[in-house]
């Protein structure tokens, strides 16, 4: 332990100093630099000892100088341990003329050689820096951002905010954050708030409740609002981000418009539009009974005729409302066991006699919707028969497991689809054989818009000059949650 | 051909189900009558023998739900108030199968609620259920309403 420690501080005073990571002046009544520590040199660009004697004023911007020398003379006046320029940004002057933020503190000293005045110096461009990233960082978010203090004043806003709202920035700092809110909000929302303030935590606003915001015009929005409390400079804030959701909300209002709108023309299309046409086919029904066989041929021909086109009428009818009624998911979720499901199928339209069938299933089951996939293997099973050339054709069903798709491939050894018609079959009422032979023109659309509304999607690869065609369905495995909620 | 045990009111705006049922019902050789009329309105008055047709004791009514002027629950409500024909059997013939709709017409104490979908094409079924009907069910015996 060294002896005399006071001597041993005074005679390394200096090389002290210049450990200090802040910048250190000394200066006499005068103004003049009498010492100055080596952080202070690096802080301002200076050689070492090129400053001493120097005024102080050498270390601020040109214009601040007249008016620290005033400063500088009520400091002598009356001399106290302050921080300088409190409530004033302070800057420093490099030697090459460039300026940068810094924090003054300021203390008196007496020594032998008179009145001395310690400053100490800390560079904060740093912090500086930060601050201004933090406030682009807060300006540039894509949603409102608010603090507000314990007083339910705003203490900042960002621009997203500001307009979104309708208001300068300055209009809305220090303002009762109330100013957001509609009048008849706003007395209800005091207390709410101080609630939220008083326990510290981070949450969603209004759960379950739609919550309105007012517009400087008077005009008021529907917002999306989180909350979480933070502690700035010692005080207990809350911080709220917001989100218009305007248009989400005008989205969901039109789309819940047309899904009704949709109910509605199924409603009356399967009620106010078939009656008609089975009211017709009965009276046909009658009129044969009452000519009871005694009609000429043309004539009986052309009742017969008469009662086909009211058939596919009533068909066509049953098939838009199927498709209609496909662009809506089943929400129903099954263990689906593709073996079980295509048997299904099988059995309700089976086989031409003449026909062959291949199965390979590969024992793929799945979770999911089960009726409109049913639906769609149906349709692409029954238009391989319905449309196929030969008595003795060959469609084979098969799955396979792709990703967290099953692949399920209907494939025939008919005519195949023309390569030019191959964009076009999946439209509605698009057929390409004669219509008293086939359906209406629908089970592919349909099938199309039931696997596309699922998640999955449809393929069709016909080879040209090669007999036949695949259609493959790709059917998600699993519920996804943007498209199952 | 024998009397048969009661007569048929088919309460329905569209008039092809009167002679569904009327044709369904000759063909099976039944000599039941059947009597129409297009609403509610026309129901009562027929009921109340302040109509042309007439309609004898006993009968049953085949009563449609939607339909102008008076509709089938305004219907059955007038018909339950009325002192002299609140014993009356009505089946409700309809295409709603709205839970809604079944609960708001048994309220009203109806011997049945048949589906249109589920009587087969031209109501062919719907004329052998009434046949049968006839053969099993007794009646109670009535006047003609006056």
């Amino acid at each position: 332990m060294l002896k005399d420690l006071s001597r041993f501080a005074e005679s390394h005073a200096a090389e002290i100093a210049d450990a200090v990571p802040v910048g250190i002046a000394i200066t006499n009544c005068e103004g003049e630099l009498v010492f100055l520590n080596a952080e202070l040199e690096r802080m301002t660009g200076y050689e070492s000892g090129e400053l001493l004697g120097q005024p102080i004023e050498l270390l601020l911007p040109e214009p601040k100088r007249p008016q620290h020398e005033m400063y500088r003379g009520e400091f002598n006046a009356a001399p106290a341990q302050r921080p300088m320029g409190v409530g004033r940004e302070l800057s420093a002057r490099r030697r090459d003329g460039t300026e940068f933020p810094v924090e003054v503190g300021l203390r008196p000293m007496e020594t032998a050689d008179g009145q001395m005045t310690v400053a100490s110096i800390v560079d904060i461009s740093a912090s500086r820096q930060m601050e201004a990233s933090f406030r682009a960082l807060v300006d540039g978010a894509p949603y409102g951002m608010l603090l507000i203090d314990g007083q339910g004043k705003i203490a900042m806003a960002n621009l997203n905010l500001c307009g979104m709202f309708g208001y300068e920035k300055a209009e809305l700092l220090g303002q009762s954050m109330e100013i957001l809110l509609p009048e008849r909000h706003r007395a209800n929302h005091v207390p709410q708030r101080d609630g939220f303030t008083a326990v510290q935590s981070q949450r969603p606003m209004g759960m379950g409740r739609d919550v309105t915001g007012r517009r400087k015009d008077g005009r008021e929005m529907p917002l999306e609002i989180g909350l979480t409390s933070v502690v700035t400079e010692g005080r207990r804030m809350s911080m709220a981000a917001v989100v218009d959701i305007t248009l989400r909300k005008r989205a969901e209002l039109q789309l819940r418009e047309a899904n009704a709108q949709l109910e509605e023309f199924t409603y009356v299309s399967s009620h106010d539009l078939r009656a008609p046409i089975r009211g017709i086919a009965t009276l046909l029904e009658w009129v044969k009974e009452d000519l009871n066989g005694t009609a000429p041929d043309t004539v009986a021909n052309n009742l017969d005729r008469m009662s086909i086109r009211l058939q596919r009428m009533d068909r066509l009818i049953e098939d838009l409302l199927t498709y209609a009624r496909s662009g809506r998911r089943s929400i129903k979720v099954l263990k689906i066991d593709l073996a079980a499901l295509v048997a299904e199928i099988v059995e309700l339209e089976p086989l031409p006699a003449t026909m062959t069938l291949e199965l390979d299933l590969g024992g793929q089951t799945l979770e999911g919707a089960r009726t409109p996939l049913q639906t769609v293997v149906r349709n692409l099973y029954s238009n391989a028969i319905k449309h196929h050339d030969k008595p003795d054709g060959h469609i084979a069903i098969k799955a396979r497991e792709e990703g967290s798709f099953c692949v399920v491939s209907v494939t025939d050894d008919g005519p195949g689809i023309p390569e030019s018609a191959q964009a076009r079959v999946f439209r509605l009422f698009q057929t390409l054989t004669a219509p008293e032979r086939k359906g209406t023109g629908l089970g592919l659309a349909v099938a199309k818009r039931l696997t596309e509304s699922h998640g999955g999607r449809i393929e069709l690869t016909s080879i040209p000059d090669r007999p036949g065609c695949t259609f493959e369905v790709w059917w998600p495995k699993f519920m996804r949650s943007d498209l199952d909620d | 051909m024998t009397e048969a045990p009661f007569n048929l009111l088919v309460v329905d705006d569209d008039d092809l189900t009167a002679e569904s049922v009327a044709r369904g019902l000759a063909k099976r050789g039944s000599a039941m009558r059947v009597v129409a009329a297009a609403d509610g309105v026309e129901a009562l008055a027929i009921l109340r023998g302040e109509s042309d047709q007439r309609l004898h004791r006993p009968f049953v009514i085949l009563l449609d739900l939607n339909m102008p002027r008076m509709s089938g629950f305004e219907f059955l409500e007038t018909l339950r108030a009325d002192a002299r024909l609140r014993d009356s059997v009505v089946f409700v013939l309809s295409t709603s199968d709205a839970e809604s709709d079944l609960a708001r017409a048994y309220n009203e104490c109806i011997a049945g609620y048949i589906l249109k979908s589920s009587v087969g094409s031209q109501y062919a079924s719907l004329a052998g259920l009434l046949v049968q009907y006839a053969e099993t069910v007794q009646m109670q015996n009535g006047n003609t309403v006056p």
